[in-house]
């Protein structure tokens, strides 16, 4: 019982992970239907930046820095890549945020090496116990930060004039731009924020693992916990988060002896059978196809 | 096309694939050319003509499924990993005649392929493309650890041979390539001109029209999923016995993007697409191993890994060039550069 408890305990933790990599995925297709590909390179990217900052820099200089820094990027990836590709085909979206993604870890792995690198630790070691459950203080400080972010994020999109825009640029292109709204303007905004929360999320699964190519397969992953929740809905990737966190965990925790690995391979076969049975997702908007 | 006032006046003529005595030129002088590289006694190229062979094959398939049906697909790596560790296990496990053994990979690489194709009925386009990535990474993880098949370890494969033939020579791999690469283009050339192709392009432009036309639209896609995997395992099955064992390592997720990637720099939709984009991927591969070297040398603050990237990096940016600037490929530049050549002095037709 208490090893089931704290499987669900670190499911919970994992779950929160999933979301804030899934959470920059939905904003940027909310915004300019783009499905972000490449959100696992921008996360070792942007992870790899803070980790140099965090080296070379006294930290209260870090953050505003790595915000800065990774939010041009974002900028330049939509500037460059995405803007000329509107209007195309899917197959062109894809393919290009795919391409993004390795030459993203390429460039990782040509200028920082392919050793995977660790951050200093800045964060409180050790760990507390909730009743018979053990959480490490990293984990805690993680959920705080996600928690906060979350609230950050919902007070932007729902009470802040931008945050409105990119809400109804999400309800379509050309009935924002009839409004009055810079259609451009919202989607530079949604790569910046995503770029920022990918490095975010870059951080702490780099500080729970290391920062290594292999950092990006968990955004390969998360892209589960997307479809699961909707690709529309921002609460569906934190609830399908939490699912998917708790079924890695479980299927970790149970069949984790008899097929090594099988937890990592978990949310791709939830992906599939997502795919078959339900593929708008819990809180996605089915869209009626018309002749 | 047809040049301004040249008319068919028969059906063996309008039907003609190559229809005029300097195409004839230039396939006999190209089929020289891929059939005399042996005499120049150069590994090196033979490497090279392999390599593009294989990815030929390879690409056909992937060029049924997507540009003519258009279904998105992301898990031809990981069909061509199926096929590669069927022919190595059915020439090792069950001696199983060479050639046998690759046409068996491929027909069980279809069955797999057309398994994980089966929710392209409900979904297609942007949710296809997941289904394949999730397949991709199922597919991997049961080789991967399926001990008895060769697992992680990969399974050793010996010399290939056909009949009393033993390919042992990097001459006879190629020519053996070679041969198979152009059944594979006989049969996707002529693919689109039957009624079958015909199917798969009513499938691709509109799916509900072509239903309303009488196309069992759920069932031409299963067949471009078997189609398209066959190509897959065998091109994979021949991989395996280059490199001598078939291993999990040479199909990641990176070489179906590039696979894809290849498709869209050569032409997606046309035969010529799949030859041209294996032929500038490998250019550009040589290319990034010869210059990798040198742009480190200049470039002090890059690590010792970054030469290995240099290939990837450049082929990543040639791709998002293709698809920014000419998303049809090299193909459509190339008949541009034969419409303005044919119209030389004048501008229009």
């Amino acid at each position: 019982m208490t090893n089931a408890l704290q499987t669900f305990a670190n499911g919970i933790t994992l779950g929160f992970i999933y979301s804030l990599v899934a959470i920059p995925i939905v904003l940027v297709y909310k915004a300019s239907k783009v499905f972000n590909f490449a959100h696992g390179g921008i996360m070792l990217l942007g992870g790899l930046i803070l980790y140099t900052f965090l080296y070379h820099l006294p930290l209260w200089l870090v953050v505003p820095l790595t915000i800065i820094a990774v939010g041009i990027m974002g900028y330049i990836i939509q500037r460059i890549v995405l803007t000329p590709l509107i209007g195309q085909p899917i197959l062109s979206l894809i393919l290009a945020t795919m391409a993004l993604l390795v030459l993203f870890n390429s460039l990782s792995v040509a200028i920082w090496g392919a050793v995977p690198c660790s951050y200093p630790s800045i964060l409180p070691m050790g760990s507390i116990m909730v009743g018979p459950v053990k959480i490490s203080k990293p984990d805690i400080i993680e959920i705080l930060v996600i928690v906060a972010i979350l609230g950050l994020l919902g007070t932007f999109l729902n009470y802040t004039k931008y945050g409105l825009a990119m809400m109804v640029t999400s309800e379509g292109h050309l009935l924002a731009q009839s409004l009055g709204i810079r259609v451009k303007i919202i989607f530079a905004l949604a790569w910046i924020i995503a770029a920022i929360l990918a490095t975010v999320g870059g951080f702490f699964v780099g500080y729970k693992l290391a920062l290594s190519e292999y950092l990006p397969e968990v955004a390969l992953r998360s892209f589960a916990v997307v479809l699961l929740g909707g690709l529309e809905s921002v609460k569906g990737a934190i609830i399908a988060g939490l699912i998917m966190g708790n079924i890695e965990a479980f299927v970790n925790f149970y069949l984790g002896d008899y097929i090594p690995g099988i937890g990592v391979i978990a949310p791709y076969i939830g992906l599939l059978l997502i795919m078959c049975l339900k593929p708008y997702g819990l809180f996605g908007w089915v869209r009626i196809e018309r002749v | 096309m047809r040049p301004c006032g040249v008319y068919n006046t028969s059906y063996s003529q309008d039907r003609a694939v190559i229809r005029t005595n300097l195409q004839w030129g230039w396939l006999i002088a190209f089929f020289g050319f891929i059939f005399a590289l042996p005499l120049l006694k150069n590994e090196y190229f033979l490497t090279l003509g392999i390599l593009i062979g294989i990815n030929v094959i390879s690409l056909h398939g992937l060029n049924i499924l997507t540009g003519y049906t258009g279904q998105l697909s992301l898990g031809h790596a990981a069909f061509m990993t199926v096929g590669a560790f069927t022919a190595s296990n059915l020439v090792v496990e069950f001696n199983f005649p060479f050639l046998l053994a690759l046409f068996c990979s491929g027909l069980v690489t279809s069955v797999v392929g057309v398994l994980f194709g089966a929710p392209s009925i409900r979904i297609k386009g942007f949710y296809l493309v997941m289904a394949t990535l999730a397949g991709h990474y199922v597919i991997l993880f049961i080789i991967h650890r399926w001990e008895a098949i060769g697992g992680f370890i990969g399974k050793l494969t010996p010399t290939a041979s056909i009949g009393p033939l033993v390919v042992d020579t990097s001459v006879k791999f190629y020519l053996l390539t070679t041969i198979i690469a152009i059944v594979g283009t006989y049969v996707a050339l002529n693919v689109p001109r039957s009624n079958l192709g015909r199917a798969f392009i009513a499938v691709r432009d509109h799916d509900i029209a072509a239903m309303i036309l009488g196309i069992n639209v759920a069932y031409y896609k299963f067949l471009a999923f078997g189609i398209s995997s066959f190509y897959a395992g065998v091109a994979g099955g021949l991989l395996a016995f280059y490199f001598g064992i078939a291993h999990t390592q040479f199909f990641s997720l990176t070489q179906a993007v590039w696979l894809l990637g290849m498709l869209i720099v050569g032409g997606l939709g046309s035969t010529l697409g799949p030859i041209f984009g294996a032929i500038f991927f490998q250019l550009i591969n040589e290319l990034s191993t010869r210059a990798g070297p040198i742009i480190v040398k200049f470039l002090p603050g890059l690590g010792e890994t970054a030469a290995s990237q240099i290939a990837n990096i450049l082929w990543a940016i040639f791709i998002l060039f293709f698809i920014i600037k000419e998303p049809r490929g090299i193909n459509h530049m190339w008949q541009v550069l034969k419409k303005l050549y044919r119209l030389h002095p004048f501008s229009h037709e």
